[in-house]
């Protein structure tokens, strides 16, 4: 009785979408879907369906009419299974443009392989995949497929339209949960409550998306995900591995993971005599953080093992210990557990490390976060440690983390925190060029001394312990000076109240000025790079995001022979409420000094904005092209 | 070849040359001088040196056994990643014997930490087992080791040894124990074997390499590997390359595939075809196309072809595969076609001198006469017009399986330009404000790449013509002929900029070089080992015709420059003209012929693209009157 039922609603959720002679013609596309759009998606749709505390099953139909060869790699089958989910029944057709049958994958067209990933990522994902071969342009693939869930840890997300560049005919999702089984759902960009149909035992709830048409991204606009319309789904409760929890609140969804990962911080005395010798010259809390840091950088690597629910779970301590390696969760877990070892009590905080502005969704709790690091509470500052990180200074989070929602994963459950956001003042450059010329104004010398802050030194950070010829490959493919050796390049971190990359390059060569019939030329811009001008939108339709507060203040010193005449050209300056810019030149004696300033502010601004904001760029771009006439 | 690649050495000839004494230790003991050091002597900015690394097969008892060891001292935590390694174990073999540890002084003393259980992992796939492992505890002046043996019951297989890696190389060392047969083996090496030993009665034999520089990726390389020095092996050596060649051509013309190719479901079309052109080159055409159109290249792995009807009805093949369709069908036209089988620059370049074996070919290629022009087709990319093979197989050699005993033919189309010219017409006002209009015409590889960026939407190419001229704002931007892929791709588009002006002194500075042909210098380091390969031939032209005010004049503006190498297969020119009528006309032209030079002209190459690029930075000075 039970079966049939679900075959019977699967039956009539289906029935209701396509007629049954010719499937996805091309002539049934209306004519705004096909507007910059590679390829329409004709259906997609999941039927998922709760069937206890611990199982689920979707059911999935996805067809996508396929325009031309570009597209062709949106057509692809992939997805990926575990030890608790398995895929069952895929059926992949391919039909023509007038919706006749051309081809019915056969079971060895289709790969499932383990996941290699890299040598030192293990898994036990395994993956499916099939790529269609079609020549003739339009075509249709349509895949079903169910995918059977042994836990509802994670409870779909679904978006109606996964791609600006790709247009959607229909989407449909629609959940069958028992009556009794607690569940949340967060939509976005959907404006209607779900369908629901009642029964006695379960209840549908359906949504439905129809004619979702490309659109074009704005320079400076929100991102993608923001503008997608989507729907979160989580069970309330969930059991994962041998150990139930729920998403009710933050608190308690923190409490799970608390209970998953906890006692996992024994360390052998051996070890914790270590830490407490090596720690005890230090008189201050933070000096101690900064050795154990210091500690765990210099004696373990990134490893990443995750098999069974070691998604979630962390590797104990002692393995890091004993082995030197482990993944995120699993070094944040060892520090955590060093530091315990002389008294500074510490938490693993999980965060969604990204490199734009997606943040969680706060107000829906469910597991959204991919990364571990780790909190130091402190009574003054909050000390954040990203373990995983071979380079960092203490206390230093990249752009990946900073500026984000953290759960912190205590004792009595979750805490919701902001990581540290960064001030322009703290995100800065600095630098002095200083370059000579010998007599003949044939060879000239250059050094540069730079102190990069905050974000500013990511990057550097991430170089510093590389070889010196990869330091020296990426001055040179960064600079603007493109027909030079660099000869010397040093990267220093100094561990200051903020610490900072201190930078010197040296190079030599015969190409500092440029000559051209008597006349030398020369420019100001070597190391930095221009702001790029995005296009000049006649109607712009959102405001104008700036995501990073920086500052950059650049000098380049010219020592001249002092037969030199210099020819100047102005000074440009221009303060806006996104930043400020200049470039000023003065002659001081033998030197000619040019002086670049920027500062971007950080900040939402109206729409309206958008023209002054490009030709504040323009400016930029314009001051940046600034040289001087030298003649002799 | 202007050069020899290969290196062949034959069992017959091969005498002992040299012998080193190994000065290398046994597994698992590391002498102190090798755990303090700080750095590479050879290359102090390696971030990681293989001290040693072996080889050793030995085939007693009528299987084979291939032991590897390693030992690799890591300087700088960044290449800790070589401490994580896979093994693949196909089936057949078994693995046995894995041992590793990680060797660090610590408090003065020397500790040992091995490899254990919980640090292996096992993935099974259809046809083989991967087996990852990571050695623990490593750190910056870590020694790690690992051993492994692959026991093969069934089949014989012969490594291919790589000497060099990405790190410097101290010693690489292959060993052959008991080797029952005689063998071929071909070596490829920038860098000179130290060793060789052969010592055929009791079938053992050895190959030794020292101080190896590390591979890095440069530009102008086709792949890694092939500049990789290694060694390859080949059972049943023939007594000769060119005998070896003649007897691998007969026995592949013997093949059913080759000499029999069943392509009779395609009469119809060959039918329809002929009745529509009725003139030749209409009709080669027309069925270049309906292969190319009709099945999809899937990859480029190997010449065995499956029955082409299969082929067709799948919609999808190899290289080889479509190729041999399109040659056959073309015969069935009435035409002179044969396929020419042939290596990738990406699969390895082939040479007369390399070893014959059909393992060396990984594509098929059409090669006709049509009228008195003769055309390399390859139909393995929709959007390639009929006229340019892929740049993949330009200039590669390869064998014509037609009636002749042996046939060697290079791959150098009718037309292998790929050209880029920019044409700019500019008009300069008394602000200082440069606007205009420009044209550029994309010919060949170039048309054909350039239409590869556009395929998903225009606006990714749009992007980089941006990035290429960032000071400037580009409107009204056109783009011609774009699915017209037989001709030239036009783009037209108006440009605005304002340039660095002083209306005080009345002087002008101008960047005459819109669009450089590098943005960043391609050959900035000194010296190379490597041959250089460009994909394909380049040529590329910048026009610009700058009209100004009549109260301007030019005081100085880049004065003219031809460069170019020995055989005159690259260059750099630049011409300089200003008329009376307020109007000044730059010219400049960087080409490159051939997409192969030897190392050795790496100098003079490298110099002409250096003057380019001060030449490109050039300012024309203007001057009110």
């Amino acid at each position: 009785m039970h079966f049939r039922l679900i075959t019977l609603s699967i039956l009539l959720f289906f029935l209701l979408q396509t007629p049954s002679w010719a499937k996805y013609p091309m002539l049934d596309i209306s004519s705004p879907l096909l507007v910059d759009a590679n390829a329409i998606v004709r259906v997609d749709s999941c039927f998922l369906e709760i069937k206890n505390n611990q199982k689920s099953t979707a059911f999935y139909k996805y067809a996508i009419t396929i325009l031309n060869s570009s597209a062709n790699y949106k057509g692809a089958f992939h997805t990926y299974y575990d030890n608790f989910s398995s895929v069952k029944g895929l059926s992949i057709q391919i039909y023509d443009k007038y919706g006749v049958l051309k081809k019915a994958v056969k079971k060895s067209e289709i790969i499932d392989k383990p996941v290699f990933g890299s040598y030192s990522e293990v898994t036990d994902d395994r993956e499916i995949i099939y790529e269609p071969a079609e020549t003739h342009y339009p075509y249709t693939i349509e895949y079903e497929y169910t995918i059977n869930y042994d836990n509802l840890f994670h409870l779909r997300s679904w978006f109606f339209q996964g791609d600006n560049k790709i247009s959607v005919e229909k989407s449909i999702f629609v959940l069958k949960a028992p009556n009794a089984h607690p569940f949340h759902y967060q939509d976005v960009h959907y404006d209607e409550a779900p369908v629901v149909t009642k029964e006695e035992e379960y209840s549908l709830y359906r949504w439905e998306k129809k004619h979702l048409t490309t659109f074009k991204l704005e320079p400076y606009g929100y991102t993608e995900q923001k503008l997608l319309s989507r729907l979160s789904l989580r069970s309330d409760q969930f059991k994962y591995g041998d150990i139930s929890g729920d998403y009710l609140s933050w608190k308690s969804f923190g409490k799970w993971a608390y209970e998953l990962n906890k006692e996992r911080d024994g360390l052998s005395p051996q070890t914790i005599e270590k830490v407490k010798l090596l720690t005890s010259g230090s008189k201050t809390v933070d000096e101690k953080i900064d050795l154990v840091y210091k500690y765990v950088q210099s004696r373990t690597r990134y490893v990443s093992v995750q098999l069974g629910i070691g998604g979630f779970r962390t590797f104990p301590a002692s393995y890091v210990d004993k082995y030197g390696i482990g993944d995120c969760k699993a070094l944040s877990n060892y520090t955590m557990a060093l530091l315990k070892a002389i008294d500074i009590p510490s938490f693993l905080a999980l965060v969604k490390a990204n490199q734009t502005s997606n943040d969680i969704e706060i107000d829906f709790v469910s597991s959204q976060f991919n990364h571990v690091i780790l909190c130091v509470p402190m009574t003054q500052d909050t000390v954040w440690l990203e373990c995983t990180s071979q380079n960092y200074p203490t206390g230093f989070l990249g752009d990946f983390t900073f500026d984000k929602h953290a759960l912190l994963i205590t004792p009595e459950g979750g805490k919701l925190i902001k990581t540290p956001s960064s001030t322009k003042q703290q995100n800065r450059t600095i630098r002095t060029t200083r370059i000579t010329l010998n007599d003949n104004i044939e060879k000239g010398y250059l050094t540069s001394k730079s102190r990069y802050m905050g974000t500013m030194a990511d990057e550097r950070y991430e170089l510093r312990s590389s070889e010196h010829d990869a330091k020296v490959k990426w001055v040179q493919d960064n600079m603007r000076l493109n027909n030079a050796q660099v000869k010397q390049v040093t990267m220093e971190t100094k561990e200051e109240a903020s610490p900072y990359v201190a930078e010197t390059i040296q190079l030599e060569t015969d190409h500092l000025l440029t000559k051209s019939n008597g006349f030398y030329f020369c420019y100001p811009m070597i190391f930095e790079q221009s702001l790029e001008i995005p296009e000049s939108l006649e109607n712009r339709t959102q405001p104008v995001f700036i995501n990073t507060d920086y500052s950059i203040s650049d000098t380049t010193i010219y020592q001249l022979p002092t037969t030199a005449k210099v020819e100047m050209l102005p000074d440009i300056k221009t303060e806006t409420p996104f930043g400020y810019y200049s470039m000023t030149l003065k002659k001081d004696g033998d030197n000619l000094i040019w002086i670049r300033q920027l500062g971007i502010n950080k900040g939402t601004y109206p729409k309206e904005s958008y023209p002054e904001w490009v030709k504040f760029l323009k400016t930029t771009a314009k001051g940046d092209r600034s040289k001087a006439i030298v003649t002799f | 070849m202007p050069f020899l690649r290969f290196f062949l050495l034959y069992i017959s000839v091969i005498s002992i040359l040299s012998t080193s004494m190994a000065q290398n230790l046994p597994f698992g003991e590391v002498p102190d001088h090798q755990l303090n050091m700080t750095s590479y002597s050879k290359d102090t900015s390696a971030g990681a040196v293989i001290l040693n690394d072996y080889g050793e097969v030995d085939f007693r008892y009528n299987n084979c056994s291939f032991t590897c060891s390693q030992r690799i001292k890591i300087f700088k935590k960044e290449y800790a990643y070589m401490a994580s390694k896979a093994i693949t174990v196909h089936i057949g073999q078994n693995l046995i014997g894995l041992e590793a540890a990680s060797y660090n002084i610590e408090n003065g003393k020397v500790v040992k930490t091995s490899l254990t259980k919980e640090l292996i992992h096992k993935a099974s796939e259809k046809d083989r087992d991967i087996v990852k492992f990571s050695i623990p505890n490593v750190k910056e002046g870590s020694i790690v080791e690992y051993k492994y043996t692959l026991l093969s019951q069934q089949s014989i297989r012969l490594p291919n040894w790589y000497f060099q890696s990405q790190v410097p190389v101290k010693w690489s060392e292959l060993k052959f124990l008991n080797m029952p047969i005689s063998f071929g083996s071909e070596l490829q090496s920038w860098f000179p074997l130290d060793t060789i030993e052969s010592y055929k009665k009791n079938g053992n034999y050895r190959w030794v390499m020292k101080d190896l520089p590390a591979f890095k990726r440069e530009n102008f390389m086709a792949n890694e590997w092939e500049n990789l020095s290694r060694i390859i092996f080949f059972f049943d050596p023939p007594e000769s390359i060119e005998a070896g060649w003649k007897e691998m051509v007969r026995s592949l013309k013997n093949r059913d595939f080759i000499r029999n190719p069943n392509v009779k479901f395609l009469r119809p079309y060959v039918e329809s075809f002929s009745q529509q052109h009725k003139d030749s080159l209409g009709l080669m055409v027309a069925c270049y196309n309906f292969i190319k159109e009709n099945v999809h290249c899937k990859e480029a792995k190997n010449i065995e072809c499956r029955p082409l009807k299969k082929v067709f009805d799948e919609k999808a093949g190899s290289a080889a595969e479509i190729n041999l369709m399109l040659c056959s069908m073309l015969r069935e036209a009435g035409f002179e076609s044969y396929p020419v089988a042939l290596s990738t620059k990406e699969y390895g370049i082939l040479s007369k001198n390399s070893y014959p074996s059909k393992y060396n070919f990984n594509y098929i290629a059409c090669y006709i006469r049509v009228g008195h022009k003769n055309y390399f087709l390859d139909a393995t990319e929709e959007t390639r017009p009929y006229f340019i093979p892929s740049a993949s197989i330009l200039n590669c050699v390869g064998l014509v399986l037609d009636k002749s005993e042996i046939n060697w033919v290079t791959i150098t189309p009718e037309n292998s330009q790929s050209a880029v010219n920019w044409n700019f017409l500019l008009q300069l006002d008394s602000t200082g404000v440069i606007t205009g209009n420009a044209r550029v015409t994309f010919k060949g590889y170039a048309a054909f790449s350039t239409r590869e960026t556009m395929k998903n939407s225009e606006e990714d190419y749009i992007k980089i013509l941006k990035s290429r001229m960032p000071f400037a704002e580009l409107s009204e931007i056109k783009i011609k002929n774009k699915l017209n892929i037989e001709k030239n791709l036009v783009m037209h588009f108006k440009i605005r900029f304002e340039d660095a002006i002083d209306i005080t002194a009345n002087k002008l500075l101008i960047n005459p070089f819109l669009v450089h042909m590098y943005q960043t210098h391609p050959m900035i380091k000194p010296e190379r080992y490597y041959p250089i390969e460009f994909e394909t031939p380049i040529e590329h032209n910048f026009t610009l015709s700058l009209g100004f005010p009549e109260q301007f004049r030019i005081a100085s503006a880049p004065q003219n420059m031809q460069l170019n190498n020995e055989d005159a297969s690259i260059g750099f020119t630049y011409l300089q003209d200003i008329s009376p009528l307020n109007l000044a006309t730059i010219k400049s032209r960087f080409y490159v012929k051939d997409c192969f030079y030897p190392a050795s002209m790496y100098a003079p190459i490298r110099e002409i693209i250096t003057k380019m690029i001060e030449k490109e930075k050039e300012d024309i000075l203007l001057t009110k009157k």
